[in-house]
């Protein structure tokens, strides 16, 4: 059987139209049905479908105008030319805007008949790829943005999450965040990653109110994860347009690091502001005693030379505590900044304990303690900052001296053990309370939370000996008993023990 | 007869000058080197006023106002803070433990004298005038 050109419904109410019509066109290769009235045209069209519907306009019953309407309405891909009388050329435009193809007026003689229906198929079959590819181009268009979706969603370093009441879908970053995987997370409320437990309908109706007129619902707020460990979460919940029920997208990003960054920082903050204020006051102290002294004698009040000569010492003394105490935040603020050296070469700590030793003679004379020195002079010597390790022993001896009773004995003594040198310095005085001794190494600590140094510390000098003492790879200690006094060593490495040096 | 004024400081220089300056002026001036010495003597010795460091061994100086103020006994005795303590907060905590002023660190002793002059002509003035006004309005 040879294929058709096309088929066509012809309807006319005159038998005689219908008949040369037909016959025109099944010689010229067309597959042909026929109606009589409009109803016919529209049940044939619905049985059955055409390429084109020839129709007449003027009819008893339904007209060609409604047969044309309700062929654009239910058979949008079959074209229709519409037979108009010569003079209906009102009707033909109406035809033309209602979505006719083309239209021929009576009388018309058949060739021009068949001319007008092959150019209304052609029209009709350049409608219909055009719609093809339409469709095949937004298909494309569709699957192409589907999976830059997908790889957009699931290459960010946020979690993804859609829901409807429940969560529906997650991106794969959901697990790596949250601990969870997407099976156990779809079906359950977004209220489940909340560490306090919240009423999901609640939940729900918040987020609901909360993203209405296109608002975005944003905060941080902490969440637990399946092994229980809670992190710190920023999240957007954005409620998708025209979705009933409503469908949220919400976007959550882990700033568990930044917040512990920011809590440090802010930790840094608070230490400064406290050694601020530490340094503050130690620096007031001796102040007063030189400020105290001063306006005294400028009022005129201390006419008593005996008195004048002891208000001077004030000064000369608390001018060197300042001294010290400047010397000593130097040394605090350069070893905080990691800007502290120490020069270490061949050391002799019987020359350093003996020099320390000469240094506070005097003070401890002053309250008629004695210094003992027990060092075997053939002590090794070691590799270390000999400026340094002075101050270690002129602090710890100041400290002894401090916390000793008149007429009380320090002993500072050394020790040369297979790998290091151990240094000591023993007071009788009145010893340490447990509690305390952690402590003793931190800056500014002090033991009974006076201002007072007799002897001129600042509250940084077991901070700082424990320094140095850390700078030449050794360790300090101490050992204390209330009423008995306490013990303060360090040992330095011996040069044959450091890791890098050769044995010898 | 000359009013008795404690000082209680730890820090021997700033007790001696506060003292002389005091001393100067003609008070009776006792002193007393830590916090415990120092609530003790207020109970003992009942001085009209006090010159409180705030950082003392063992009691600190908010304390030992703290327990002048609870005790009925020396609840009325004046309080000058004198301390190294100079923030506004420091201030506000010791006006709060019952100070009746409070100076920084570095003071001149002849300003803290002044100070407690200015104190106990208050003490003296303040309830002669509720009384008078009492009187004169009954």
């Amino acid at each position: 059987m040879q294929s058709s050109k096309g088929t066509i419904l012809v309807v006319d109410d005159e038998e005689s139209v219908r008949n040369i019509v037909a016959r025109k066109l099944r010689s010229d290769g067309y597959d042909c049905e026929l109606a009589s009235n409009g109803r016919e045209a529209v049940e044939t069209a619905a049985r059955q479908h055409f390429d084109l519907v020839l129709t007449d306009v003027k009819m008893p019953g339904m007209s060609g105008i409604e047969v044309l309407s309700q062929m654009v309405a239910d058979h949008p891909d079959t074209g229709v030319v519409m037979i108009t009388a010569m003079a209906d050329a009102h009707t033909a435009v109406e035809a033309m805007k209602l979505g006719a193809y083309d239209y021929v007026t009576k009388p018309f003689d058949l060739e021009t008949l068949g001319l007008r229906i092959e150019k209304a198929l052609e029209r009709r079959k350049l409608l219909q790829e055009n719609k093809d590819y339409r469709l095949l181009l937004s298909e494309q268009a569709l699957r192409e943005s589907k999976q830059q979706y997908s790889t957009l969603v699931n290459c960010l370093a946020d979690a993804v999450i859609t829901s409807r009441g429940v969560i529906t879908w997650c991106n794969d970053r959901v697990e790596e965040i949250f601990g969870y995987t997407r099976d156990e997370l779809i079906g359950q409320n977004g209220s489940f990653f909340l560490p306090e437990p919240v009423d999901p309908a609640d939940f729900t109706r918040y987020v609901y109110t909360a993203t209405e007129d296109g608002k975005h619902l944003a905060g941080e707020t902490r969440a637990q994860k399946k092994d229980g460990s809670i992190i710190h979460v920023e999240f957007s919940i954005s409620r998708i347009p025209e979705t009933d029920p409503p469908e949220f997208i919400t976007v959550a990003r882990d700033i568990t690091e930044r917040k512990e960054a920011e809590e440090a920082l802010r930790e840094v903050d608070r230490l400064k502001a406290e050694f601020v204020a530490n340094t503050s006051h130690e620096l007031r102290t001796p102040l007063q005693g030189i400020m105290g002294s001063t306006k005294l004698m400028l009022a005129g009040k201390v006419t008593d030379p005996e008195t004048q000569r002891e208000f001077l010492t004030i000064i000369d003394k608390q001018s060197e505590r300042l001294t010290e105490l400047i010397n000593d935040l130097l040394d605090v603020s350069r070893m905080e900044s990691g800007r502290f050296n120490i020069e270490k070469e061949p050391t002799s700590l019987v020359d350093v304990v003996h020099d320390a030793v000469m240094e506070l003679d005097n003070l401890a004379a002053e309250t008629a303690i004695e210094i003992r020195e027990d060092v075997p002079p053939q002590l090794p010597e070691v590799e270390a900052d000999p400026k340094r390790m002075k101050q270690v022993v002129i602090n710890l001896l100041s400290n002894a001296i401090k916390f000793s009773d008149e007429g009380g004995q320090i002993t500072v003594s050394a020790r040369a053990k297979d790998e290091e040198v151990l240094i000591s310095v023993a007071d009788q005085g009145s010893g340490i309370p447990e509690e305390a001794i952690p402590h003793l190494f931190q800056r500014f600590y002090q033991v009974d939370g006076s201002s007072t140094r007799s002897s001129g510390g600042s509250g940084l000098g077991l901070y700082i000996s424990g320094q140095i003492v850390e700078a030449h790879g050794g360790r300090i200690r101490v050992e204390s008993k209330l009423g008995e006094g306490s013990t303060f060593s360090f040992a330095v490495p011996r040069p044959a023990s450091l890791p890098s040096a050769p044995q010898g | 007869m000359a009013a008795k004024v404690l000082v209680v400081e730890d820090d021997p220089a700033a007790r001696r000058l506060v003292s002389f300056a005091l001393e100067q002026d003609g008070y009776e001036v006792l002193t007393a080197s830590n916090g415990l010495e120092g609530l003790a003597k207020a109970q003992t010795e009942r001085p009209e006023i006090l010159v409180l460091d705030v950082m003392l061994p063992g009691l600190d100086g908010f304390e030992v106002c703290r327990r002048l103020r609870a005790d009925t006994e020396t609840a009325g005795v004046l309080v000058l803070m004198l301390s190294a303590k100079a923030q506004e907060s420091d201030k506000t905590t010791g006006l709060k433990m019952g100070a009746d002023d409070y100076l920084a660190k570095p003071a001149d002793p002849l300003e803290v004298a002044a100070r407690v002059k200015t104190l106990l002509q208050q003490k003296a003035a303040g309830p002669v005038q509720i009384s008078s006004g009492a009187g004169s309005g009954g």
